[in-house]
C-alpha cells in the first residue's frame, strides 16, 4: 500500500512560478472536492475499478500537498455518499478495504500528522459503516482533534441534507430539553450543530467528471462558494486544473465577498427585527445559552467517539 | 511585487478572453436572431424537435446586473412554451420580486397573443406555470424558520419524528418541490446564496447573460440537461 500522502511532492521551476504568482493574489481558506469519474476512468483506461479508485486515493496526496503550498487550511473531500451505500457488495468491498488500508496508514503515520498540525476529521454518520471502520475512522479523529493547522475533512457516509437535518435534531432536542429556547436557534447555531461544527465556510468546490449538479454534498457550507465543474475525471485531476480553479477563484471572490458582506448585513437585520418584533428579549441569555449547548454538543460528539474507539473487533 | 505584476496580467488577459466571448455571443445572436417576433416563440418552436425531456421544474438564476425586462421575461415565456409547470426566479435581492408588476404584464401580453397565434402554442397546451420568486431571504433562512417551527410543534406536545421529510414539509418556498435544472445566466461561478435544501440533486446549466439572448441557446441548455446521465450515487 502507497504511503504517499503528506508527502512533498517536488515542483519543477515553471510550477513553482506559477505558485508565487497565485500566493500574490487571494487564496481560499476552505477548498471541498467532488472526486467524481473514478468508474469511468477504468473504463476509458481499461484498468479494473479497484485500481482506479486506488489511484483516486492516491490522487488525493497529490491534492493535499498542492494545497499546501498555496496555504489553503481546510481541504473536505466527498469519499462516500449515503446514496453509495446502494452498489453491489463487491464494489463497497473495494471500498471498505481501501478505507481501512488509509486509516490504519494514518493511525501509522500519527507523530508525521501530529508534527505538522494536521487534524483530520471525518464528516457523516459512520455508525452505518461495519463496526471495524467506525472504529479506526472514531481513532483517527480522537488521535488529531487537538491539531489545529490544518484540517483534512473525509466526508463519508454522508448527505447534506442529513446532516442538515442531524443539526435540526440537536437543537430541536435542546428546545426539548431546556437547554435552549426556540429563539435561541439562528442560523449560527445550527451552522455549529453540524457535522463541520467550526470549520469555515467553503470558499472553492471542485466537481471533476464533467457533473453539473452538487449531489447532496456541504450544500449549507457553499452556500456562497465558488463552483468549479471541471471535465477531467478525478485521477487526471492535475496541477494546471487545480491552479486554473484558483485563478477562477480570484476572479469570482471579490463579487462572493461582496454577497457576503451584504448577507451579514441581512442577517443583522433579521436580528433587529426579532428584537423589535417579540415581547420577550432574544437578546437575554441567548449567546450564553448557544455557547453553553455548543460545548455540551461537542462533548457528547467525542463521548460517542471514545465509545466507538472502543468496539471490539475481531482479530484486532 | 513581480509576482503581482505577473498576476495581474493573467487577470487581465482571462477577463478580456470572458468578456470577448460574452459580447461575441450577444451580437451573433443580435444579428441571426433579428427577431420576427417579440419573444421568437416561432423560432423556439421550429428548433425544439429533439429536445428531450423538459423538467417539470426550472429555476431561472439571474446574477446579472442591468438585463432589460424584455430579455428577462423571454426565458420565463419559452419555459411556459415548453410545458414547465413550475418556474422559479432567483435573483440575490429580491429586485425581480420587486418588479413582479412588469413581469406579469409582459406574461400577460404573451397569453394574449397566443390565443391570436396558434402557431405559439406551448407544449401540453396549458398556459399558465406557477411562477415562484426567490431571493437570498429564503436561503438557510427558510431551514433556520422550519427548525424553530418544529421546535415550537414538540414544545406545544406534538412528537414529530424528525426526518428528510418533515424539515421538507416545514420549509416556505420549496416544501416537495424541488428544481429539476437551474438555468443560470450571468458569468459569477456560483450560486450566491441560492436556498441550499431544494439543489441536492439539480443540475446547474450555465449561460454567460441573459442579454440578448437567442432561443437556440435556451434549447441547447434543455438538451445538455437531458444528455446528463442521473446515476444518484449508484
Amino acid at each position: 500500500m502507497s504511503d504517499s500522502w503528506f508527502k512533498r511532492v517536488e515542483f519543477s521551476w515553471w510550477q513553482r512560478f506559477v505558485i508565487n504568482c497565485l500566493l500574490a493574489g487571494s487564496l481560499p481558506q476552505h477548498v471541498a472536492f467532488i472526486m467524481d469519474g473514478n468508474r469511468r476512468y477504468s473504463k476509458i483506461n481499461g484498468i479494473t475499478r479497484a485500481e482506479s479508485y486506488l489511484m483516486g486515493f492516491e490522487k488525493i496526496g497529490e491534492i493535499l500537498d498542492y494545497c499546501e503550498v498555496f496555504r489553503i487550511k481546510v481541504v473536505s473531500v466527498y469519499a462516500f455518499s449515503i446514496e453509495n451505500f446502494k452498489r453491489s457488495a463487491e464494489e463497497k468491498e473495494e471500498l471498505f478495504q481501501l478505507f481501512e488500508d488509509k486509516m490504519t496508514y494514518l493511525l501509522k503515520n500519527l507523530d508525521n500528522l501530529n508534527e505538522k498540525g494536521i487534524k483530520i476529521k471525518v464528516m457523516g454518520d459512520i455508525s452505518l459503516f461495519p463496526p471495524y471502520l467506525t472504529k479506526l475512522m472514531a481513532e483517527v479523529q480522537l488521535r488529531t482533534a487537538h491539531n489545529s493547522d490544518f484540517c483534512f475533512n473525509l466526508c463519508l457516509s454522508y448527505t447534506s441534507r442529513e446532516e442538515i437535518t442531524q443539526s435540526i435534531r440537536t437543537v430541536v432536542d435542546g428546545v426539548k430539553e431546556g437547554s435552549l429556547r426556540v429563539t435561541d436557534i439562528t442560523e449560527s447555531l445550527l451552522d455549529r450543530c453540524m457535522y463541520s461544527e467550526d470549520l469555515p465556510p467553503v470558499d472553492l468546490l471542485v466537481r471533476t467528471s464533467g457533473e453539473v449538479r452538487l449531489s447532496d454534498y456541504m450544500l449549507w457550507q457553499s452556500n456562497f462558494a465558488v463552483l468549479q465543474f471541471v471535465k477531467v475525471m478525478w485521477p487526471d485531476f492535475g496541477f494546471m486544473h487545480f491552479v486554473s480553479s484558483l485563478l477562477d477563484y480570484q476572479r469570482q471572490q471579490p463579487r462572493l465577498a461582496e454577497y457576503r458582506a451584504k448577507y451579514g448585513d441581512y442577517l443583522g437585520q433579521m436580528r433587529d427585527w426579532e428584537l423589535r418584533s417579540l415581547e420577550e428579549r432574544v437578546s437575554e441569555g441567548t449567546e450564553q445559552r448557544q455557547e453553553k449547548f455548543v460545548v455540551e454538543i461537542k462533548k457528547k460528539r467525542r463521548e460517542m467517539l471514545e465509545d466507538f474507539s472502543k468496539f471490539e473487533v475481531a482479530g484486532a | 511585487m513581480m509576482y503581482e505584476g505577473f498576476l495581474f496580467v493573467i487577470h487581465l488577459f482571462l477577463h478580456t478572453y470572458c468578456q470577448l466571448q460574452v459580447i461575441s455571443q450577444s451580437a451573433f445572436n443580435l444579428l441571426r436572431w433579428w427577431r420576427v417576433s417579440k419573444w421568437n416563440v416561432d423560432i423556439l418552436m421550429a428548433h425544439s424537435k429533439n429536445l428531450g425531456k423538459v423538467p417539470a421544474h426550472v429555476s431561472l438564476v439571474f446574477l446579472e446586473e442591468g438585463v432589460p425586462m424584455e430579455d428577462l421575461v423571454k426565458p420565463i415565456v419559452w419555459c411556459i412554451c415548453l410545458g414547465v409547470t413550475t418556474i422559479s426566479l432567483y435573483d440575490y435581492y429580491g429586485r425581480l420580486r420587486n418588479n413582479k408588476i412588469e413581469i406579469d404584464k409582459e406574461l400577460r401580453e404573451y397569453y394574449t397573443s397566443f390565443t391570436k397565434d396558434s402557431k405559439i402554442c406551448p407544449k401540453g397546451g396549458d398556459l399558465r406555470a406557477n411562477i415562484k420568486f426567490v431571493s437570498v431571504e429564503n436561503g438557510r433562512n427558510d431551514i433556520v424558520h422550519a427548525a424553530r417551527t418544529i421546535a415550537s410543534e414538540v414544545l406545544s406536545g406534538c412528537t414529530p419524528q424528525i426526518t428528510q421529510n418533515t424539515v421538507e414539509d416545514y420549509l416556505k418556498v420549496f416544501s416537495h418541490d424541488n428544481p429539476e435544472m437551474i438555468l443560470k445566466f450571468g458569468t459569477l461561478h456560483s450560486l450566491a446564496g441560492y436556498p441550499p435544501w431544494p439543489v441536492h440533486l439539480t443540475e446547474i446549466i450555465s449561460l454567460p447573460t441573459c442579454h440578448l439572448i437567442s432561443p437556440t441557446d435556451f434549447l441547447d441548455s434543455i438538451r445538455k440537461y437531458n444528455k446528463i446521465e442521473k446515476r444518484v450515487g449508484k
